[in-house]
């Protein structure tokens, strides 16, 4: 094996995600090339200063049961084939309801993915608080079918989710689709009740010009926290969507 | 290709600092391999991308982030290394 392959396979080597031959042939490369054990000791130096940094930052802490119950998911998931065309709506909305709902909103406490300390995460707190837990907000919402007016957006999340969602532990039902605006930013807000607490669907644009699609595979972005609400976030071409609701201390 | 090897006396900041500045499809990846150890497969199936996606979007971001903590710890006026692909 040569030194590029052996480079170019590094990460899936220290992932231990090679089949054994070809990782006997890495190792045997590696008993004669200093360079390329060099390498690979700086990319795994470099993973070991990522957990540690990590697992050094108390806020940083995962609850023990997110990756297990990651897992299940996606093992359920796996063995349902959703119709194409709702199967990014579908995933989508699995995963923010494993995460935020199915997970247990009370007992929410996952990694502070770092992506989540930005400026939109916490608009998209700071709406939550204002419209739907103190009604707060200095404009008055303007219901979803009001604010229409040919927003494919807009249009969408009419519908969606549905009125009432069945998740693993329990129901939630949608108690108000409309459109907010906090410290200039306007979102797309759907309040959902959910264990007897709101919890606020949330989407927002995220710049660019691409419509949001469903058919267009979102990317889970992450499970956080922010002043006391656990926060979930999307993204999908052109918008941010959040899913924020209150946070407990886990068990 | 010249990629450089940060400084091995890395602080817990300048690391997430640096993780910081990735694109986030890239710090999610590299979240979910090396904190939370899920395998490709999971990944993949979790972020709804192809294997082949999170493994070049792993390749990606370990490499910027490898570029940015050399550059960091070299503005900090700690050496870094720079190392031949």
């Amino acid at each position: 094996m040569e030194c590029r392959e052996v480079r170019e396979l590094a990460d899936s080597f220290l992932s231990e995600e090679l089949l054994t031959e070809t990782n006997h042939e890495i190792l045997r490369h590696l008993d004669s090339c200093r360079s390329c054990r060099a390498e690979i000791d700086a990319r795994r130096s470099l993973r070991a200063s990522v957990r540690t940094a990590f697992g050094r930052v108390e806020e940083l802490q995962s609850r023990p049961a997110f990756v297990s119950e990651l897992r299940a998911t996606l093992r359920d998931s796996a063995g349902v084939a959703p119709p194409r065309r709702l199967s990014a709506w579908g995933g989508w909305w699995a995963m923010a309801a494993t995460l935020v709902l199915a997970a247990g909103i009370g007992s929410f406490w996952v990694r502070d993915w770092i992506a989540m300390a930005g400026s939109l995460a916490r608009a998209a707190v700071g709406d939550h608080e204002n419209c739907a837990l103190h009604f707060a907000l200095a404009e008055k919402p303007i219901p979803l079918e009001e604010a229409d007016a040919g927003n494919a957006v807009y249009r969408l999340f009419e519908q969606i989710p549905p009125s009432d969602v069945i998740t693993d532990s329990g129901p939630a039902h949608v108690l108000a689709r409309h459109v907010c605006i906090y410290e200039g930013r306007t979102f797309v807000h759907v309040v959902l009740s959910y264990q007897g607490q709101p919890v606020s669907l949330l989407v927002t644009t995220a710049g660019g010009s691409r419509p949001l699609a469903l058919q267009t595979s979102p990317h889970m972005t992450a499970g956080s926290r922010i002043d006391d609400m656990a926060i979930a976030s999307l993204q999908a071409p052109g918008h941010l969507v959040y899913l924020v609701g209150a946070v407990r201390k886990p068990i | 290709m010249f990629i450089a090897s940060p400084a091995q006396d890395l602080t817990d900041e300048e690391v997430l600092g640096a993780l910081r500045t990735l694109p986030q499809s890239f710090q999610e990846v590299i979240v979910l391999c090396d904190i939370e150890e899920l395998t490709y497969k999971e990944i993949a199936e979790a972020l709804q991308i192809p294997v082949g996606t999170v493994m070049s979007r792993l390749h990606r971001g370990r490499a910027q982030l490898r570029v940015g903590l050399a550059a960091s710890t070299s503005v900090s006026g700690r050496p870094g290394r720079e190392r031949r692909w």
